[in-house]
């Protein structure tokens, strides 16, 4: 008897805790909304892509999903802005579980196909993770006509609405490092971003420091070392480095290769054909002279 | 300074409109050139599409391993719900995702697209061509590059537009002020000149070099102070002369009424002394009514009454019928041959007073038994008049001289005439005006022969001109 009415007293807890997980996950209303929209219009490199909304004021604080869709199904006011859901669309369902709401749209949605569905998709979850609580959004056209994305779900992140490579383009540089035993420098591909090609020797300096990512290789360059400036004149690349860099000078050999690495990857670019370092507090090194400029020499870099 | 300010606006303005034309019709040109070079490598990866069933993620992958990197930044390969297949771009790869750019969307609704800008020194393209799998969008491939190069092209050029464009500026700054003030300072000289004149000064002249307008407003004033200048020492002179013609018989009366009243005479005596100073009031009368007609004659507003249609011919007949009594009473004869229609346009009034002078003329200063003989005629251009007499003539020396004010060759002679000196003055005025010439030809003891010509109006021509 004791042991059926723990039992009981346990579903009754479980219970509650699913109410309450229930209620605390009810979306939670939000005013004003953004309502995406397709662009009538072609604007190109917009940050919202094909998309654009409409601020709309919701107008009880208790609406609930189902109501706020049926106002966003209506379509925007806006000329400028088209709705990409058929003509009748209505959602008789939305479920709020785990930060996924789904919604129980009407047949209609069914009809939708290619990139129109993609709009479709990609507007319902733009609006609707607007939402407290709502994280993703999936759909689901019950009856015959099955949509292409049923039952999918969709978070923001997944539509790719703006192409920052057109503006701030990717190039793959070749960064020099050691290899464990091995006297001749290594070459490592890194692809980096960059808005003009005048910041690449900062990147491929600042990505050299980072480290190697291949396992193979090291780098002669202490750990800590920072790029305090750079600047390129007259094919000469002058570096600035903060006093970590002199932890390289246990040995002539240490040194220079930390220099190679160094001079290597920053003459491979275009204008630069030496190069120059020096530390931050004007010290030198011990085992190594900083006072001269350093060009690329044959039988630095092994053949690959 | 204003017009240089102007000038120097419009330049502006004229630069500005150019530099934005050459560096619109730069990026154009541009933009035309990547349009067709991306269109290219779209067309390349679409059709290696051509001919399969289906567009996959392992196909997409197949077919750019082979054309390689293709020298952009970036290439996108989608399936028909822009879900994409393949992305060359390694930091920010979109493979799974769904790219909902404008330029995939409008390909994915069957259009090729393709935009194009200028910015922050590079020129930044995309394009998109849809895949086409039994006449419907299958994919699209998408490519965008951003060419620094070909920015820093462009942004070369419209440096050197707007390098050359200023210094073109500066240059025509510095040509405009110092053209303004060098005109300015030439203007100021003519306007000084100009009050100096005003002030009575006419004897002072402009002294300008050059070859230009300026100069030209000088020399035309300077002309026109040597015409002032010359107007009033006519001026002064014809006062003088006045005053002198005038003075005479005013002398003469006023000795006569000084004999009257200081001399007892006999009535005979006083009536010859009342009817000299008749006489000399007749002469004061003639004189101030030619002087009347000369000023009329040199009256520039005065000369522009209406012309009219003038028989010459006719006109002749109407002096010889005035001056007969005179010629009967001198013994002169007065003959006359007159074509018919010499007509003339001009004033008729000055008709009859050139005629009736030189006549006059003829008559006076002829010998008793002798004559006058007027022709009239004409060519088709001009109407010629001829007075000539029998008279005294007119000695070589007086010939330059005759058509001056007051000018007398004999002045007992054309006292006694009753003359003042104006008639030819008259005449010559009257004539000129008339658009006429006059000529004198004269032998002294022989006779003179005055000519005078006048354009022919021939009233028949025009009428049938105006008919045509």
């Amino acid at each position: 008897m004791r042991r059926y009415k723990l039992a009981a007293a346990f579903l009754a807890l479980v219970l509650l805790a699913g109410c309450t997980a229930a209620i605390t996950q009810r979306p939670q209303y939000i005013n004003p909304i953004d309502f995406y929209y397709c662009r009538k219009d072609a604007v190109y490199g917009s940050e919202t892509g094909a998309l654009y909304y409409e601020t709309t004021e919701l107008g009880r604080k208790d609406m609930t999903v189902e109501e706020i869709l049926a106002l966003y199904f209506r379509g925007p006011v806006s000329t400028g802005l088209r709705s990409p859901f058929p003509e009748g669309l209505a959602c008789t369902r939305a479920e709020l579980d785990g930060g996924v709401l789904t919604l129980y749209l009407s047949e209609d949605y069914g009809a939708l196909s290619g990139v129109e569905l993609s709009l479709a998709s990609a507007c319902l979850t733009m609006t609707l993770t607007q939402i407290a609580f709502v994280d993703s959004v999936c759909v689901q056209t019950p009856g015959a006509l099955l949509s292409a994305q049923s039952g999918q779900v969709f978070t923001p992140e997944q539509f790719v609405l703006f192409d920052a490579s057109a503006y701030n383009p990717e190039r793959t540089i070749t960064l020099y490092y050691c290899a464990k035993g091995d006297a001749l420098l290594h070459a490592e591909p890194r692809t980096v971003s960059y808005t003009s090609t005048d910041q690449l020797p900062q990147l491929a300096m600042q990505a050299l420091l980072d480290g190697p990512q291949d396992y193979g290789l090291v780098s002669a360059i202490p750990a800590h070392t920072q790029l305090i400036d750079i600047t390129v004149s007259d094919g000469v690349c002058m570096l600035v480095l903060s006093e970590a860099f002199a932890d390289c000078d246990t040995s002539a050999a240490t040194a220079a290769q930390a220099v190679r690495q160094i001079t290597a990857t920053l003459c491979a670019f275009d204008g630069i054909e030496s190069v120059h370092i020096s530390l931050l507090d004007g010290s030198g090194l011990n085992h190594f002279d900083l006072s001269r400029s350093f060009s690329p020499e044959d039988g630095w870099i092994a053949e690959e | 300074m204003r017009n240089a300010l102007a000038y120097m606006l419009i330049t502006s303005l004229v630069l500005f409109f150019l530099n934005i034309y050459s560096a619109g019709t730069t990026r154009q040109m541009m933009f035309q050139a990547k349009h067709a070079s991306q269109q290219d490598k779209l067309q390349l990866v679409v059709s290696s599409f051509s001919g399969v069933d289906s567009l996959t993620k392992e196909m997409a992958e197949q077919v750019m391993n082979v054309l390689g990197e293709m020298n952009v930044t970036r290439i996108l390969i989608t399936d028909a719900q822009s879900r994409v297949l393949y992305d060359s771009s390694q930091t920010r790869n979109a493979a799974g995702r769904i790219v909902l750019f404008e330029e995939v969307v409008q390909a994915l609704q069957g259009m090729d697209v393709f935009h194009c800008i200028y910015s922050s020194g590079a020129l930044i393209s995309s394009g998109a061509m849809p895949v086409m799998l039994r006449d419907k969008p299958a994919g699209c491939v998408y490519i965008t590059e951003y060419d620094s190069d070909q920015g820093q092209i462009i942004a070369n050029l419209e440096l050197n537009f707007l390098r050359y464009s200023l210094i073109l500026l500066i240059a025509i700054i510095l040509c405009s002020i110092v053209f303004s003030l060098t005109g300015s300072r030439r203007m100021q000289k003519i306007l000084r000149s100009m009050r100096m004149v005003r002030e009575g000064e006419y004897s002072h002249k402009i002294q300008m070099r050059g070859n230009d307008e300026l100069t030209t407003i000088a020399n035309e004033f300077n002309k026109l102070t040597d015409r002032l200048q010359q107007s009033e020492a006519a001026q002064r002179q014809f006062v003088s002369d006045a005053s002198h013609e005038l003075k005479t018989p005013l002398a003469s009366i006023k000795l006569l009424t000084d004999s009257i009243l200081q001399n007892d005479m006999d009535a005979g005596t006083m009536r010859e002394f009342v009817s000299d100073i008749g006489n000399e009031a007749d002469r004061l009368t003639r004189m101030a009514q030619k002087l009347l007609r000369l000023s009329r004659a040199e009256d520039t507003q005065l000369q522009q009454q209406e012309h009219e249609l003038v028989d010459v011919g006719e006109k002749v007949s109407s002096v010889f019928r005035l001056l007969v009594p005179l010629a009967d009473s001198m013994n002169v004869e007065l003959t006359g041959s007159l074509a018919r229609a010499c007509t003339v346009l001009s004033i008729e009034d000055d008709i009859y007073q050139i005629i009736f002078n030189l006549v006059e003329n003829g008559i006076k200063y002829n010998r008793s038994g002798g004559s006058v003989h007027v022709t009239v005629g004409h060519t088709e251009e001009e109407v010629q008049l001829t007075v000539a007499d029998t008279g005294v003539g007119i000695p070589p020396d007086a010939v330059g001289h005759i058509f001056e004010r007051f000018y007398r060759v004999d002045k007992a002679r054309s006292r006694q005439a009753g003359g003042s000196g104006l008639g030819l003055s008259i005449v010559h005025e009257l004539v000129v005006r008339n658009y006429g010439t006059i000529e004198v030809d004269s032998k002294e003891l022989s006779g003179t022969c005055f000519t005078v010509r006048f354009p022919y109006f021939d009233l028949g021509k025009e009428e049938d001109d105006a008919q045509v």
